[in-house]
């Protein structure tokens, strides 16, 4: 006869039997999930490669240049595009005066056949900031030139339509104010009537000094300057 | 038979009936002599029993030990199963900036166990169908060969793989291997050299870091900058087309560091086909090749001349007449009919004010000097293809006199450039390298000569671009107005007549700029050779280096600075002027 204690005994162990096949069948259904984890995580890491070789393909500086050359009118800076800080005017007392001009009036020359467009390409070591406190006379801020209307290749429009050359599309009306901002450049993007193809920052610099002959700085370093705006004031 | 609570068996194992009831009485009395052999065999039992407690308990202790309280320190087995880490791969190779110069891509190769095929020549077929670059007779023969093993395709493109796969021939089977790319192609090419089918490095960094690159899997940095990279390559190959040359070589360096940012030597091969290449194109000219560096080397005579204290910066030469010893005549390109002074030798480039320089200094000290600018012995870079210069021996004073203007002496343009770093950056010389250095690492340096010295080169070659042989290149066109905006590059020209047979050829040139900028406190040195430029229509025939070597200089260094974080002065700033006037 069977006794109480036995009857307790064998439910304890069917209980016990239980939870161990239970947790096994666990734990092998985990190793497959992570294993299966781990090959998903070895093609991630091999797309990542080959996503990273693609894209340092595509950053050929020569291939860079060539996109440069074709579809913007953006050249490599050349030293006559800097002005030094102290070269540029304070703005004047009187806000409805004539837009000062900047120091350095020779315009940009044509680019010469022998200077290409350099690759605009990452550059994390290129140290164009023009950071230096406003009271140093020998601080160069980049100012980059609208190109001369000759010089700006007009932009591509694509399907063979006939490119829109900034000397088709009207003149920006420029604020009475320099344009001292990018936020106040964007502005000014918005405000320019819609050109065909690719707007660049270029073609509508372009645009803008088309109407008035001499090249202007129209993009100055942004901080310096308004601290030397502010300090103006 | 027990009626305890909790025996599983209904006997009394654990004999708590007794200790629970002490026996007072027993139930089965034995009243026969055997009584006391039962007694010992009952505490032979208890003693026995007593043990396999022990050594149960000492089991259940090592178990609950094991399994409750060291769960960590035991090794994660199912874990370490499949969490395998990568296949050791190839360390990429990546610019100063962390461009991908070199990297490694898993790809498939297809191999073939023949004798699991069921029809070869089907097979055969099936596969040159799907990969049109295969030769079908060959592939055929592979596959009737004895082998087991026999390689249809390696390095495969996924969709290849896929193809192949999906033809589903028996017998036919993929491994993974890994395939080196060079993103940057040909741009690097000497550089980083390249690696054979079984990825073993055969050329330039892969071959001399070939261990390091298996062994860890954190990128090489190197010290170029592919954005200088390119300009280099590119305004020399310029050159070269223009001037109808056969080959050039170009760097720029870090004359604070010694790193060097460019390494360009043409013409180049593409690392991805090495089929095409061949011994010219596989030449390293900027390391491997030693020339003679023509009259580049009077920046060292110059700095030999006034740092031995022999002869006097305001000390004028007779240069009237060429210079007769052996059967060499020395004579000048631009002949003059007036004594010169240092200056004026250094600016016009004259062979005779040099060598009459040289000659006052003597043997003895320019090999000594020359010893310390590095140029008698092999310069240390960390790619195999570095060449030993080509020293005179017996240094006759014939020879004193040809080092003096660059001749007799082949040196390569690394050790070149080296030395002129060290002769514009205050004497200090600084080993190249082509391994990016951490700021702060400790550099090996040597003093070679006073900063002084170091102090009137950098003037007189400031002096070659203002009013000497460089002006030309830099100092026309949309340069000429006063206000110019301009880096301060200060160099020296070098045209050298290459040796043909026992002497020299008169038309086969070889023309070399080395220059430095900005001279007020030089931060990089450029130095671009060309090799047997023939004169064009824009040049007036010229071949000479100001007309060829130092506009591609000049055209470097206008894309380059900008991107160094070099900023430009006014050329004709009287502070500028004041630093760079000969006094």
């Amino acid at each position: 006869m069977i006794g109480k204690s036995t009857l307790v005994w064998l439910c304890l162990a069917t209980v016990a039997s239980g939870i161990l096949y239970h947790t096994s069948y666990r734990v092998q259904e985990e190793q497959e999930h992570l294993s299966s984890l781990n090959r998903q995580i070895q093609q991630e890491r091999q797309s990542i490669q080959v996503l990273r070789a693609e894209w340092a393909y595509l950053n050929d500086p020569t291939r860079l240049e060539r996109l440069a050359t074709e579809h913007s009118t953006l050249r490599p800076t050349k030293a006559a595009q800097m002005v030094a800080l102290a070269a540029i005017p304070d703005r004047p007392e009187a806000p409805a005066q004539a837009v000062p001009t900047p120091a350095p009036s020779t315009p940009t020359p044509a680019a010469p056949a022998s200077q290409p467009a350099t690759k605009p390409a990452p550059a994390p070591e290129s140290t164009y900031v023009a950071s230096a406190a406003p009271a140093r006379p020998q601080t160069m801020v980049v100012a980059l030139k609208a190109p001369d209307v000759q010089t700006a290749t007009p932009v591509k429009a694509g399907g063979g339509k006939p490119a829109a050359t900034p000397k088709a599309t009207k003149p920006v009306e420029r604020p009475a104010d320099r344009v001292d901002s990018i936020g106040a450049l964007m502005a000014s993007l918005d405000a320019a009537p819609p050109v065909k193809g690719k707007v660049t920052l270029a073609s509508v610099g372009a645009s803008a000094t088309a109407g008035q002959k001499k090249a202007q700085p129209i993009l100055v370093a942004e901080q310096t300057l308004s601290a030397k705006l502010g300090a103006a004031r | 038979m027990s009626d305890a609570p909790f025996s599983l068996t209904g006997f009394d194992i654990a004999g708590m009936e007794r200790i629970q009831a002490p026996r007072s009485e027993g139930r089965v009395r034995l009243n026969n002599p055997a009584t006391h052999a039962l007694e010992q065999g009952r505490s032979r039992l208890l003693v026995t029993a007593a043990l396999f407690a022990l050594a149960l308990g000492a089991i259940g202790v090592r178990l609950a030990d094991t399994m409750v309280f060291r769960r960590e320190v035991e090794a994660p087995t199912a874990d370490s199963a499949t969490a395998r880490p990568a296949p050791i791969t190839r360390a990429e190779i990546t610019d100063r900036n962390g461009v991908l110069l070199a990297t490694s891509l898993a790809t498939a190769s297809a191999y073939a166990d023949p004798k699991l095929m069921i029809d070869v020549e089907d097979a055969a077929r099936k596969l040159v169908a799907t990969l049109p670059d295969l030769d079908y007779r060959q592939v055929l023969k592979d596959l009737k060969g004895d082998k087991r093993f026999v390689w249809i395709k390696r390095n495969l493109t996924p969709r290849q793989e896929f193809e192949v796969n999906k033809l589903g021939i028996p017998g036919v089977f993929f491994q993974q291997e890994e395939h080196r790319i060079y993103p940057q192609g040909s741009l690097t090419a000497h550089l980083i050299g390249l690696t054979g089918i079984d990825n073993n490095g055969l050329m330039g960094i892969e071959q001399s870091f070939d261990k390091r690159l298996r062994e860890k899997p954190e990128p090489l940095r190197l010290s170029i900058d592919v954005r200088l990279q390119h300009i280099m390559r590119k305004e020399i190959t310029q050159a070269i087309q223009d001037f109808n040359a056969i080959g050039g070589a170009g760097l720029i360096m870090d004359v604070k560091t010694g790193e060097l940012l460019s390494m360009v030597s043409l013409p180049d091969f593409d690392p991805q086909n090495p089929g095409e290449m061949n011994d010219e194109s596989k030449f390293n000219r900027a390391t491997l090749g030693v020339y003679e560096m023509g009259s580049c080397f009077k920046i060292l005579n110059t700095a030999i001349a006034l740092e031995s204290g022999t002869v006097k910066l305001h000390e004028s030469f007779d240069t009237s007449h060429p210079l007769k010893i052996g059967r060499f005549t020395i004579h000048d390109d631009e002949p003059v009919n007036y004594w010169m002074d240092v200056a004026d030798i250094f600016r016009k480039s004259s062979n005779i004010g040099s060598a009459k320089m040289a000659e006052k200094f003597g043997i003895d000290v320019q090999r000594e000097y020359m010893g310390r600018f590095g140029m008698l012995k092999a310069p240390s870079l960390e790619i195999p293809e570095v060449g030993g210069p080509l020293v005179p021996n017996p240094w006759r004073p014939t020879t004193l006199l040809t080092v003096a203007f660059g001749h007799g002496l082949s040196v390569s343009p690394i050790q070149m450039a080296t030395s002129v770093a060290a002769v514009v950056d205050g004497g200090i010389m600084r080993p190249a390298t082509l391994l990016k250095r951490d700021p702060g690492a400790d550099i090996p340096e040597t003093r070679v000569i006073s900063p002084q010295t170091s102090a009137t080169l950098r003037k007189l070659m400031r002096l070659v671009v203002t009013e000497g042989t460089g002006k030309t290149a830099f100092g026309t066109g949309e340069l000429k107005a006063a206000d110019t905006l301009d880096y301060l590059v200060g160099g020296k020209t070098g045209t050298a007549e290459k040796v043909s047979g026992k002497g020299y050829a008169r038309k086969s040139l070889r023309s070399s700029f080395v220059g430095a900028f900005p001279m007020t406190d030089p931060r990089y040195v450029v130095f671009v050779m060309v090799d047997e430029p023939h004169g064009n229509k824009k040049s007036f025939g010229f071949a000479t280096a100001g007309w060829v070597a130092a506009p591609a200089v000049q055209r470097i260094v206008w894309q380059a600075a900008p991107l160094l974080g070099v900023k430009p002065v006014v050329r004709n700033d009287p502070e500028v002027l004041q630093a760079m006037a000969i006094n």
